[in-house]
């Protein structure tokens, strides 16, 4: 006879230390079964190849998972330098370079018209059933999927990252953001507390945000103890070396822990305006041979300076999910991290610890640390995180949004502007009048562009180039 | 207990409808883990699923302050005794300038107005030791500048010989606007400490310049500028002691300035008179209800997304 049973926190969190539940699509490999339908999906973002970045990997890896998975996907961005037109990446993800003017920050200036044609052709002969938003502060990702409602396409969005609301930049992006998902735009975050955050700024149901990590490509990142000098006990951490990434916190703990503990080393990777802070204070305090300054890294070099270290450290003062965490402990370190934003939820606590953001209680978990990280088998740490977050999984999660933005049904393009109600009395208004003179400018374009007169663009054999490289692979 | 136990005891297959109809009964009472607000499981809730613990970390309003009408008031009297001194000013230099002023009156009031508030300054400030080295300094101060006023105002009559009345009045009208706009009114309530207002300053002085260079006769002048140094540069001084000391005095002393300029204008124009009088009922009776109006949409949203202050920034 079954018994109902307690089951409480408590329980659960004694039971993870044991035996943590781990993802079953994820262990069983279930994820590769064919989804029901396959779409035909275009991501849009500013940030794409071959600028490189937390986005731009996360929308090329979404993207290679979704191919796999049998859907068709597109790239539309803006053009980098010479770099415009149509290119192929792999597996046939066709990437469109659009001509668009592109600001100081690598997004690109804001427009309500110029990009409507180009869009709408883009989407009409690629037959484009979802189209996939990226970053907020990407200028074209917004036009992408407000242009994409009009036409009735589907939608859904993809915030990366945590913003404030007190600062008028602040308040301008924010207005932004909830005119773009005023339609019936499906959100994805990152982390729970990305949720809390976009829900408040852009006065969302909760219901329509869902909640999606990321991943990283844990090939790459593979322990190798020989790498580590057995005498030290090397502290790591490579950031950009800015306000934002907490490096006040980095100057002041770095001396207390030398101090504490006699035979730990830090190497510092990274470049920023507070570099030269931290070779005063290496002055200062005569570190010269306990801390080394590498200087810019690149990315892919990035694993070879983890590997050398047993403690990886993050002073981040805002993070919606860090990314540099999962790699570090990837590659087997102990984590020592500020509890920011969305950290806390990404790493069960055996293998990472929290401190206030205060240069103090970081320097007394580091010392805690440097005491724990004896006691850490690097291959299980990367055996656990392989465990936890997968790109196959995020993307079949993303198919699931997807499957239920299909569902629902499309409104006469008159009834959305009901929708345009909101953002207060003036802004109600001047969002109607926008949208009303956005589709007088759609029924110019149907008139001297019509959707039938578009060609429909010849697709990737994908299934087969696919089937060519497993043979290949075999033979 | 652990879980996994009970996830493999095994049921045998029931055959009645009524075992069957208990057994999912049981199935569905069985409860479901809690949610947790974490992302390295598997947890059996869909995606978008809100839980309770939504935004239970979230502080709203945790710094702000409800103002009272009272205290408002009171410090808009401050904008008020400012427009009335401005006002009084201008309306001193249209007598001066028909010559309907008496010279010889203005200057004794000036002076005995000059010698009163030093006394009531050196009264009502806090934190000033009377000594004999201070009071030589500030007299000094007053001495070397009211010589220079002097000493100038043959030259500053005629600075401005070539440009119209009508650009002077303009550039009066312009420059005066600055002065109220950019004044110290911080200091002048007492908040601060210290009476830093350069642009304001120089931007009264500037109009007085101007417009003194518009009277007739030298003395005229050295009277004129006197007047508006003691206005503009000494006057700031007594009225932030006189806050400080004393509320009560504080309102006497803008309703005083506000009659006597009200009186002035009125020998004027009465219109300008009754647009003065709505302007300082606006600003300082009417600003403060609409900001208390407001109030109820202050907002201020604090949680675990905001960006850590760090104590010790390296500049």
């Amino acid at each position: 006879m079954k018994q109902e049973i307690e089951i409480t926190l408590e329980d659960i969190e004694n039971e993870e230390l044991v035996q943590i539940p781990k993802r079953k699509s994820i262990l069983t490999g279930k994820y590769l079964k064919k989804p029901k339908k396959s779409y035909r999906i275009a991501m849009i973002t500013d940030f794409f190849y071959p600028s490189v970045g937390g986005v731009e990997t996360h929308i090329f890896q979404l993207s290679q998972c979704l191919i796999k998975r049998g859907h068709k996907v597109i790239v539309i961005t803006h053009q980098y330098g010479d770099r415009n037109g149509i290119r192929f990446m792999t597996n046939g993800l066709k990437v469109y370079y659009i001509p668009k003017l592109r600001a100081p920050d690598k997004s690109s200036f804001p427009t309500v018209w110029n990009n409507t044609p180009i869009l709408r052709d883009i989407f009409l002969r690629e037959r484009i059933m979802i189209v996939h938003g990226h970053q907020e502060i990407s200028v074209l990702a917004h036009e992408g999927v407000l242009n994409a409602r009009e036409l009735g396409i589907k939608a859904v969005f993809t915030e990366h990252s945590l913003f404030g609301f007190n600062e008028i930049h602040y308040i301008l992006v924010n207005k932004g953001l909830m005119y773009s998902l005023l339609d019936g735009v499906h959100l994805i975050c990152v982390s729970n507390t990305t949720k809390e955050n976009a829900v408040l700024r852009t006065a969302l149901s909760p219901y329509l945000v869902s909640v999606i990590p990321n991943a990283t490509d844990f090939s790459r990142f593979t322990p190798d103890p020989t790498q580590s000098d057995p005498n030290w006990i090397t502290i790591v951490s490579i950031t950009r070396l800015m306000y934002r990434k907490g490096v006040d916190l980095m100057v002041d703990l770095i001396p207390i822990v030398c101090r504490a503990v006699p035979n730990v080393r830090f190497i510092i990777g990274g470049d920023g305006p507070k570099r030269v802070f931290i070779e005063m204070m290496i002055e200062k305090y005569d570190l010269q041979d306990r801390v080394k300054l590498l200087g810019f890294v690149k990315h892919e070099n990035v694993p070879k300076v983890l590997v050398q270290g047993n403690i990886f450290l993050n002073t981040s003062l805002t993070e919606s999910f860090c990314i540099a965490i999962l790699e570090a402990v990837s590659c087997g370190l102990y984590v020592v991290a500020t509890k920011v934003g969305g950290v806390p939820e990404v790493l069960p606590n055996y293998m990472i610890s929290f401190a206030k953001p205060n240069p103090e209680e970081l320097a007394q978990k580091l010392i805690e640390a440097t005491e724990k990280c004896k006691d850490v088998d690097p291959y299980f740490f990367h055996k656990e995180v392989r465990e936890m977050y997968d790109w196959h999984d995020i993307a079949e999660r993303t198919e699931k949004v997807y499957d239920d933005m299909m569902l629902q049904p499309e409104r006469p393009l008159f009834e959305k502007l009901r929708y345009h109600s909101r953002g207060g009395t003036w802004g109600a208004l001047l969002n109607k009048l926008i949208f009303m003179l956005r589709l007088i400018w759609l029924f110019i374009l149907e008139v001297c562009f019509p959707r039938e007169q578009i060609h429909y663009a010849v697709d990737f054999p994908t299934d087969k180039f696919l089937k060519m490289k497993k043979k290949k692979l075999n033979n | 207990m652990s879980l996994t136990q009970t996830n493999q005891q095994k049921e045998e297959p029931k055959e009645t409808p009524q075992e069957k109809k208990a057994e999912h009964k049981k199935k569905t009472e069985q409860k479901k883990k809690p949610w947790r607000k974490i992302l390295y499981i598997q947890q059996d809730y869909p995606d978008n699923h809100t839980d309770k613990s939504f935004l239970e970390f979230m502080v709203l309003n945790a710094t702000a302050r409800r103002r009272s009408f009272g205290e408002l008031s009171l410090a808009a009297t401050s904008i008020t005794q400012e427009l009335s001194i401005v006002l009084l000013f201008i309306v001193i230099f249209f007598h001066s300038y028909n010559n309907t002023l008496p010279l010889v009156h203005f200057v004794v009031i000036n002076s005995i107005l000059i010698v009163l508030g030093y006394l009531m300054f050196l009264y009502f400030e806090e934190d000033l030791e009377i000594t004999f080295d201070l009071i030589f300094n500030h007299l000094k101060t007053f001495f070397i500048v009211f010589t220079a006023v002097f000493s100038l105002s043959s030259v500053l009559r005629t600075l401005t010989k070539a440009i119209s009345n009508d650009t002077i009045w303009a550039l009066t009208i312009f420059l005066f606007c600055l002065h109220l706009f950019f004044q110290d009114y911080g200091y002048l309530n007492g908040f601060k400490d210290r009476f830093f207002a350069p642009f304001s300053l120089n931007a009264a002085i500037f109009g007085s310049v101007i417009l003194a260079s518009r009277l007739n006769s030298d003395f005229y002048v050295f009277v004129f500028l006197a007047f508006s140094f003691q206005v503009f540069a000494l006057s700031p001084l007594l009225r932030h002691s006189i806050k400080k000391f004393s509320n009560e005095f504080q309102v006497l002393l803008t309703a005083l300035l506000f009659a006597l300029t009200f009186g002035l204008i009125v020998t004027f124009n009465a219109l300008f008179a009754i647009l003065f009088f709505f302007f300082v009922a606006f600003i300082n009776f009417g600003s403060p209800l609409s900001l208390m109006a407001a109030q109820k949409w202050k907002l201020f949203i604090q949680g675990p997304w905001d960006c850590a202050v760090v104590e010790t920034v390296h500049k």
